[in-house]
């Protein structure tokens, strides 16, 4: 009884992959599902919007190299809309820059960065801490 | 009428006296002996006539000439003082001399030198001892488009400042000044510059009153009064960094283009043997299969980059030797597209050839390869998943045409112009270097083809390349269908 209830409380998280790398993409969905996570990928900042609108996003991991946008403006549009705002972010990146981007993505609240390449164990269990946090 | 001009000597006074003197000293002899001659008895032993009147004269100007013959041969030496009067207007007009030379080198010094800084390719100013501007030249005028005219005699501080960002080596440290969102700087005071005459080269920002910010090389040296307590002149040599900062920044951009395209696809092959290795993510046997696809794809695509970026270094170096023998198209195609065939896969396209058997086209067949994969794998990278890459080939006025088509987002006009450069910065979909289609270009150079791009936005894009066809041919057409999904 007590382990249905443990496991209803811990109903299938959502997480939002942004990540316009195909391999990418099916590297970290395929680590998530593995996890019981359910995961939506968008290839670019719209089709990412779409899905945070139209559905309930409890974590995002997103590649700040971006096709259209980069993942830094992305990430400041985001914070600025107060429903998004709370949704705790990974950030992964193939190159990152100046000591000086990073302090601009704690500026955003970020905390976890990935640099690519990283192991997708790594990642899933970031995401686990992450979530836990938001559940306590 | 009396003076004695000598054309060498020029008018000598003294001299001319003398002549002057031994003249009428030799005419009054000449005189006496006249009266000698009237009024002597018996008569004089070499002339035994009277002169007449005219004789009288002849003898008198004959006396006088004879004088001035003699006064002329007589060399006198010049007595101390006269000596001494004679060598100060010697010095006299030495000095005059040599101060003609020298105004006249020195202005010819000074027009040469002003035109040598007024045209010199830097911009050149220069400050007075109270930091007024008195000389400005052309290149300044360029840079900071500002006119002579309007900034000499101002302070330069109200024209022109230069701020730098770290410490100044030679210039007493400023006040550093700057908002949170930009890079405390300070301003760069020349007159506390104090390195001794020497010159001083930073690097640091100029801006324009009122005007544009510019990156510059600034070299500042001084002339100072002879005691060297005073600065009287201070000289800056400001160049324009602009270009260079913007090829720095290029570097850059091109070495993040680079790691960031090698990165990805050797990210993705850690990442799917990371998924593979680790027995807590539980991964399907059909998700295996799919994977070690992936891991040989992307294993291929660094070694695509790698090749690519090889090839450049060589092409840069003009170090490519190709040959020229007949080569058989469809053969070549067929390979290119099935190396290619994984990767078609995986984005789930079609990749058709299609060719006459036997067309064969005068070339270098490896690096025919090269040109091929690299439009072929440019196509697959920029269709979408359904869509069809379609490669064809076919002889038309004594040349082998072969088109690579897609049906991707195609490219914009204002990128056509930019395509075959070096790095282009085309990126739309997927990593690119932006190296594969500067290799085409200058591979196809190299064969003696030319290449030309068609492509509608939204509606795709075609590649068509064209050889030198070789003298075998044939007729037969056929259809091969190499990949499908």
């Amino acid at each position: 009884m007590e382990v249905a209830e443990k496991t209803w409380g811990l109903m299938k998280k959502k997480v939002l992959v942004i990540e316009d790398n195909a391999d990418h993409q099916a590297i970290i969905k395929s680590s998530l599902v593995s996890r019981n996570y359910l995961v939506v990928c968008a290839d670019n900042p719209s089709d990412a919007l779409h899905y945070l609108l139209d559905e309930k996003i409890d974590l995002i991991i997103l590649d700040l190299w971006l096709p259209e946008m980069d993942g830094l403006s992305f990430l400041k549009d985001l914070k600025n809309v107060p429903e998004f705002s709370e949704i705790p972010v990974i950030v992964t990146s193939g190159t990152f820059g100046s000591e000086y981007d990073i302090l601009k993505l704690n500026g955003y609240g970020v905390r976890e960065f990935f640099m690519k390449p990283y192991d997708p164990a790594e990642l899933v269990e970031t995401v686990g801490s992450l979530l836990k946090k938001t559940v306590d | 009428m009396f003076y004695y001009t000598d054309p060498k000597r020029g008018r000598d006074m003294k001299r001319q006296k003398r002549v002057f003197l031994i003249g009428l000293l030799a005419a009054i002899l000449g005189y006496l002996w006249e009266l000698y001659l009237i009024h002597s008895h018996p008569p004089f032993i070499f002339v035994k006539i009277k002169p007449t009147w005219w004789m009288q004269w002849v003898i008198l100007f004959a006396a006088w000439r004879i004088g001035v013959f003699i006064s002329g041969l007589w060399k006198t030496q010049p007595t101390a003082s006269s000596q001494k009067e004679n060598d100060r207007e010697e010095e006299l007009k030495y000095l005059s001399r040599i101060y003609q030379d020298l105004s006249n080198s020195l202005r010819l010094e000074k027009g040469k030198f002003e035109a040598v800084l007024r045209g010199a390719p830097d911009g050149i100013f220069t400050l007075d001892e109270v930091g007024r501007i008195n000389f400005w030249n052309e290149s300044m005028e360029k840079l900071t488009e500002l006119k002579k005219e309007d900034v000499l005699g101002k302070p330069y501080e109200d024209v022109l400042t230069f701020y730098s960002t770290g410490k100044l080596v030679g210039f007493e440290q400023g006040t550093m000044e700057g908002s949170s969102s930009s890079e405390p700087r300070q301003a760069v005071n020349f007159f506390s510059f104090n390195g001794d005459q020497s010159l001083s080269f930073l690097e640091i920002d100029a801006e324009v009153s009122g005007g544009k910010e510019f990156p510059a090389a600034v070299s500042v040296s001084t002339l100072k009064s002879p005691d060297k307590k005073n600065t009287e002149q201070i000289i800056i040599t400001v160049k324009d960094m602009t270009a260079q900062k913007e090829i720095e920044k290029l570097r850059e951009e091109m070495i993040a283009m680079i790691t960031h395209d090698l990165r990805s696809p050797l990210s993705s092959i850690l990442g799917y043997a990371g998924l593979l290795q680790n027995p807590k993510l539980c991964v399907s046997e059909e998700d295996r299969q799919k994977f070690l696809t992936a891991l040989i794809r992307s294993g291929k695509g660094m070694l695509l980059l790698i090749n690519n970026l090889l090839e450049t270094a060589r092409l840069g170096d003009g170090k490519v030797p190709v040959i020229s023998e007949p080569v058989k198209i469809k053969m070549v195609l067929e390979e290119v597209a099935e190396n290619l065939l994984a990767l078609a896969k995986g984005k789930n396209l079609s990749l058709s050839v299609e060719a006459k058997d036997n067309l064969w086209a005068d070339s270098d067949k490896d690096k025919l390869h090269e040109i091929l994969t690299n439009l072929v794998s440019n196509a697959i990278k920029f269709s979408r998943s359904g869509e069809a890459v379609k490669i064809t080939a076919f002889e038309k006025a004594q040349e082998v045409v072969i088109s690579i088509s897609d049906s991707g987002p195609g490219i914009r006009a204002e990128e056509k112009e930019y395509l075959f450069e070096k790095f282009s910065k085309i990126k739309k979909q997927g990593s690119t270097t932006g190296l594969g289609l500067y290799i085409v270009k200058k591979l196809t150079d190299k064969i003696n083809g030319r290449i030309v791009v068609e492509s509608q936005e939204a509606i795709g894009s075609t590649f068509t390349l064209k050889l030198p066809a070789s003298k075998k041919a044939s007729s037969s057409v056929q259809l091969s269908l190499v990949g499908s999904r």
